[in-house]
C-alpha cells in the first residue's frame, strides 16, 4: 500500500525526531516545562522562567516537568485503567513540585514531591500551524497512588498541568516541513503507530 | 528510522514542478564549433515551463515534453574561397608582337572571408531523464532533479527556419564584395547546402544541450537551521531545529511516490 493513499502528500515524524523536538523546545521555552514562584523562580525571568504569584500571597510553589520523553506506538501498556490503544500516545516525565509557606517573615519548606509521571493522550488536529497532541490521563509510576481518589485527582492535575504547560503551544509543523512552499490540507485524522505521528494530505 | 518522512506522488510532484522550473530562471550558454564550411560563435540563453514528472524506482523521475523557451545569437564566419573557387591565372606572356612585348602577369584573387549575424527565438519540446539529488549548499537543504540525459529535443522546425534565414543573410553580406556579381546566386545555394538541414539539425543540438543537460530542478528547499515553532511573545523566542541529513528516493509501494527522509537534532 502506498503512503499517499488517495491522498498527495504523507508525512510521519517518529518519536525519536518528536523527542528531538521536545528537547528543543525544552532548551529554548523553559517556561513551559517550569513554573513557580518567588523564592523559587527570581524576577525578572531568568532563564526563560517567568516568576509567577504566590498562591494566596503565602504558599511559594515551583512545578516542574524534566526531560519528558514521547512515545508513538500502537498499543501502549495498560496500567491501573489508563486507555491504550491505537492512534495514542504516551509521554513519561519527571514531575517535580518544591513549596514552602511564609508566615510573619518566617518561611517553612514542605515535603517536595518527586515522581515519575506517565501520561497517555491522543493527537489533535491543527491544520494551519501543525499537529497538536493532548494529554488525556496521567498516573504515578513511581508508587501506586493510595486508592481510588486520590488517583482520580492526581490523574486530573498532572493531565490539567501538562496540557496547560507543554501541549497548548506544542505543535509538529509537519504540513510545512514536508511541502515547502506549498500549503497542504490534512484530510482524515492524523494517526499514532508504528513509533510514528503521521498525517496524509492533499494539495 | 529516520526522524521525519515526507512524500509526494506523482500529482504533487507535478504541483511542485513549475515553481522549480521558476526558480531555474533562464540559463545561458556561450561557445563556439566549426562544421565545414563555418565557424559559429554562439550565445544561446533558455527558460523552462509545463511538461509532467513521472517517477521511476529508485532513483529517476523523467520530465516529458516540457518546453524550452530559447534564443539565440549566432556568428556565422565562412571563408567564400571554400565555397567559390578562387581566381588564380598565371601569367601569360611574353609575347613579341613587332616592336613590342606583351606580358601579363599573373592574376590571383582569394575570396573574403564574410560573417552572418543572425538571431532567433523559437521554443522547443524537451524530454529527459532526471536522477534525486541532495546536496547542502550554504545554509538550506537542496532535493534537485538534475538532467542527466536528453531523450528528446524537437527542434526540426527551426532548423528549417535558421536555414532560410542563413540564405537570406548571404545576399547583404556580400555586397561589397568585387567580382562577386556573377557568383551570388551560387554562393547562396553553395552555402545553404553546403551547412544544410543537417548541419542546422547538429548546431542547434549542441548549442540546446549543454543548456538543458545543466539544469537542476529544485523541489524541495529547507533551511539547515530551521524554525520549528515560530516566535510568539517575548517568553517564546523561536524554537529552532537542525536538519543533520536528507536523503530522496522514489519507491513504487503501489503507486510511485518520491520519498524524502531527514533526521533532525535540537
Amino acid at each position: 500500500m502506498s503512503f499517499t493513499g488517495n491522498a498527495h502528500l504523507y508525512a510521519a515524524v517518529h518519536e525519536y525526531g518528536a523527542n528531538d523536538m521536545m528537547t528543543a523546545l525544552y532548551n529554548t521555552r523553559r517556561h513551559l516545562f517550569d513554573r513557580g514562584s518567588t523564592p523559587y523562580v527570581l524576577p525578572p525571568s531568568t532563564s526563560m522562567v517567568t516568576s509567577r504569584a504566590k498562591i494566596f500571597g503565602l504558599i511559594a510553589w515551583h512545578v516542574r516537568f524534566n526531560n519528558p520523553r514521547i512515545d508513538f506506538d500502537t498499543v501502549i501498556p495498560v496500567q491501573n485503567g489508563l486507555p491504550a490503544g491505537i492512534d495514542r500516545f504516551a509521554i513519561q516525565t519527571q514531575f517535580t513540585f518544591d513549596w514552602s509557606i511564609t508566615l510573619g517573615g518566617w518561611s517553612f519548606a514542605l515535603p517536595s514531591v518527586l515522581l515519575n509521571i506517565r501520561a497517555i493522550g491522543r493527537r489533535r488536529t491543527d491544520t494551519v500551524t501543525g499537529i497538536g497532541l493532548k494529554i488525556q490521563h496521567s498516573q504515578i509510576l513511581t508508587f501506586p497512588p493510595p486508592g481510588f481518589i486520590l488517583a482520580f485527582i492526581i490523574d486530573f492535575v498532572i493531565t490539567t498541568l501538562l496540557n496547560w504547560f507543554i501541549f497548548s503551544t506544542l505543535r509538529f509543523p509537519l504540513p510545512s516541513l514536508a511541502a515547502g512552499a506549498f500549503t497542504p490540507v490534512v484530510v482524515g485524522i492524523p494517526g499514532i503507530d508504528s513509533d510514528l505521528l503521521h498525517f496524509q494530505a492533499i494539495l | 528510522m529516520p526522524d521525519i518522512t515526507a512524500v509526494l506522488d506523482e500529482y504533487a510532484v507535478n504541483q511542485v514542478l513549475p515553481a522549480a522550473q521558476a526558480a531555474v530562471g533562464t540559463l545561458t550558454h556561450s561557445g563556439s564549433m566549426y562544421f565545414f564550411p563555418c565557424n559559429y560563435t554562439y550565445t544561446v540563453s533558455g527558460s523552462f515551463s509545463g511538461g509532467t514528472a513521472y517517477l521511476t524506482p529508485p532513483n529517476k523521475v523523467q520530465l516529458a515534453g516540457f518546453t524550452l523557451h530559447y534564443s539565440l545569437y549566432l556568428l556565422i564566419s565562412l571563408d567564400l574561397s571554400d565555397i567559390i573557387p578562387d581566381i588564380h591565372i598565371p601569367p601569360l606572356g611574353p609575347y613579341n608582337i613587332g616592336f613590342f612585348t606583351i606580358y601579363i602577369p599573373p592574376i590571383n584573387f582569394n575570396w573574403p572571408t564574410i560573417t552572418l549575424p543572425l538571431s532567433y527565438s523559437d521554443t522547443a519540446t524537451v524530454t529527459t531523464d532526471c536522477t534525486l539529488s541532495t546536496s547542502l549548499a550554504g545554509p538550506d537543504w537542496h532535493v534537485d532533479l538534475v538532467v542527466q540525459s536528453i531523450s528528446q529535443l524537437n527542434v526540426n522546425q527551426a532548423a528549417a527556419a535558421i536555414l532560410l534565414l542563413i540564405g537570406a543573410a548571404v545576399g547583404p553580406a556580400l555586397v561589397g564584395i568585387p567580382l562577386i556579381g556573377p557568383f551570388v546566386g551560387a554562393a547562396i545555394l553553395g552555402i545553404t547546402t553546403a551547412i544544410g538541414i543537417g548541419g542546422v539539425l547538429n548546431l542547434l543540438n549542441l548549442m540546446l544541450t549543454p543548456l538543458v543537460a545543466g539544469a537542476a530542478f529544485r523541489i524541495y528547499n529547507q533551511p539547515q537551521h530551521f524554525p520549528l515553532m515560530a516566535v510568539a511573545g517575548p517568553n517564546d523566542p523561536t524554537v529552532y531545529m537542525d536538519l543533520d541529513l536528507v536523503t530522496a528516493s522514489v519507491v513504487n509501494l503501489g503507486e510511485p511516490e518520491l520519498v524524502i527522509y531527514a533526521d533532525v537534532s535540537p
